[in-house]
């Protein structure tokens, strides 16, 4: 019910008598206040910010140095007290946005200065020290916006480090890990999760890449992202570290269909000792506790981590993975009953059909025949699985 | 609360006192500094200008393999310590290079690199002193381009940073 109209109406209640004055009040705590998001002040304050911005970025040529400084250190200092005191005396809301401006100005301002004073880095040090300021700033306000920021510029940080550089920077990568991965976990707030996760995995990919590691590092570094939601996440809430882990898995699985039957792949194999050690402890270790669970299901993730790398016909078998996982989904979908598990296994079936069937027939036949028939036959898969499915989901409704 | 504010406050002031070092040590370079005058070769004739910035490529960057005393192999990126002696022209040159930082005499100074590639074939190792962008305004590209081989004078603080003051 709507407070505002319940304000009203039980005026009316107390006044012929219904319920009494206490019993109206008691009635209003159950309808807090909401809290009013000014969502429009928010724009409003961001706007100002840009604007400020971009006056000064169509100006900047003619500034003096001094001036630039100038204008950079009272911005930003502005920002942030204007931030800081519209936070404790007006809105939160607002306050927030106004020091999100000024976090974005002193990022930028380490770059504009660095360009002014002809500064180079070998490295995406600045980028480091603009995310510690971000985590100091959500660490003192507690506010998701600063944990969004700051995760942002972690990323971009690495992605450009690994792109300009070829290297994992090192402290932006533990102040990931350790840093947000702490408020992370305290938080357990399932966006916040799942940004953290998307934000690993590009971690993780900038590592085995811009490192020179054996790309099936990455098996390692998702199955840890798999394991991991275990120690924090209790029982029967939302699986995202693992669905995450598994959809970087999956299409990891599909790069290797199309790739492990070249010749190439035959050096990046070599020296996999430790890789194995690694594997194996954590793949032990989820198969023990899948053992211990009492869902036991979910061992049908695990196949998609097992490493084929090493055979000749490495991609035949990411290929038989890859079905194997979707049919038993599918099976013990329909045999729990389980919606859920039915979809998944059904958009794993139609994906890997298609993909064996591009890996498979593309070589050797007519393109235009080649799409016309593969469309048919995803068409006739589609329409059993879903027939399938419906019937299914009809016969839970029964119950 | 209160406690808080501080901290933020202190947060705030920390921003503020590195931007305004990142300016005050770069002035402060031509009191303390030492400057230096060095050679850059022709730059890359296919496009030395991105966006407003020249492409400078420094004698000194390219290290034959005689004058090379550092390990066999070294990692990109890995620091090496440019030995640099003044000419009869006023020109630093390069005496030798290695991976520890090396002993100097009077009139040497010591600027440290960032180890790139080794082209084997050239018997050439090649670093970079960080100094390979020198920021223009804009537009002012085309004066610069008619000209191949050009001096630069780079001041060296003791605190390690360096700056291009002229270009010539």
């Amino acid at each position: 019910m709507n407070r505002d109209h319940l304000v009203k109406e039980s005026k009316k209640w107390v006044e012929e008598a219904i319920i009494s004055e206490d019993q109206r009040e008691q009635l209003m705590e159950r309808y807090p206040k909401k809290q009013n998001k000014p969502m429009l002040l928010t724009f409003a304050a961001l706007f100002i910010g840009l604007g400020f911005l971009t006056f000064v970025a169509s100006n900047w040529s003619y500034l003096t140095d001094f001036g630039r400084m100038a204008i950079l250190i009272f911005s930003m200092t502005a920002f942030y007290l204007a931030g800081d005191w519209v936070y404790r005396r007006k809105s939160n809301r607002v306050g927030i946005s106004l020091i999100l401006v000024a976090f974005v100005i002193f990022g930028s301002s380490i770059f504009l200065v660095g360009q002014m004073y002809h500064y180079t880095s070998f490295s995406a040090f600045p980028f480091f020290l603009w995310s510690l300021v971000g985590l100091g700033l959500l660490f003192l306000f507690k506010d998701a916006s600063f944990f969004y920021a700051t995760l942002i510029v972690v990323t971009i940080g690495q992605f450009y480090s690994g792109i300009v550089y070829q290297h994992f920077h090192i402290w932006l990568g533990l102040l990931f890990f350790i840093g947000l991965g702490w408020v992370v976990v305290k938080s357990r707030h399932i966006p916040q999760l799942s940004a953290f996760a998307i934000s690993y995995v590009v971690h993780a990919i900038i590592l085995v890449f811009s490192e020179g590691m054996p790309y099936y590092w990455l098996i390692v570094l998702f199955l840890l992202l798999y394991v991991v939601e275990d120690f924090f996440i209790k029982s029967g809430s939302l699986r995202v570290f693992k669905t995450l882990s598994m959809l970087s898995v999956f299409l990891m699985l599909i790069f290797q269909v199309f790739f492990l039957g070249n010749e190439y792949v035959g050096e990046l194999t070599e020296s996999s000792l430790y890789f194995f050690l690694a594997w194996a402890v954590l793949f032990v270790f989820s198969v023990v506790r899948l053992a211990m669970s009492s869902t036991n299901y979910y061992w049908i993730d695990l196949l998609l981590f097992v490493p084929v790398f090493r055979f000749e016909f490495g991609d035949g078998l990411s290929l038989l993975i890859l079905f194997l996982y979707a049919l038993f989904w599918l099976i013990s979908g329909y045999h729990q009953e389980v919606s859920r598990w039915v979809n998944k296994g059904t958009i794993a079936f139609l994906l890997t059909t298609f993909i064996a069937y591009f890996q498979l027939a593309w070589d050797f036949m007519d393109r235009s025949l080649f799409f016309f028939i593969g469309g048919v036959l995803l068409f006739a898969l589609s329409y059993f699985l879903e027939k399938k499915r419906r019937t299914m989901q009809r016969g839970g409704g029964e119950k | 609360m209160k406690q808080r504010r501080w901290f933020f406050y202190a947060l705030v002031f920390l921003q503020l006192l590195f931007l305004i070092l990142m300016s005050v040590s770069y002035y402060a370079m031509d009191l303390w500094g030492k400057t230096i005058t060095l050679k850059t070769a022709p730059v890359d004739p296919r496009d030395p200008f991105y966006g407003d910035y020249v492409r400078l490529n420094y004698d000194i960057e390219q290290i034959p393999e005689e004058k090379w005393k550092g390990e066999e192999t070294v990692d990109r990126g890995e620091k090496v310590f440019l030995l640099l002696e003044e000419n009869e022209e006023g020109i630093y040159e390069l005496v030798e290079a290695s991976t520890i930082w090396p002993e100097k005499s009077d009139g040497q100074v010591v600027l440290s690199s960032k180890y790139q590639t080794s082209a084997s074939a050239l018997d050439q190792y090649q670093v970079d002193i960080g100094l390979g962008k020198y920021y223009i305004e804009e537009n002012t590209g085309a004066i610069w381009e008619q000209r191949e081989e050009r001096t630069v004078e780079v001041v060296l603080a003791p605190w390690k940073q360096k700056k291009i003051v002229s270009l010539k």
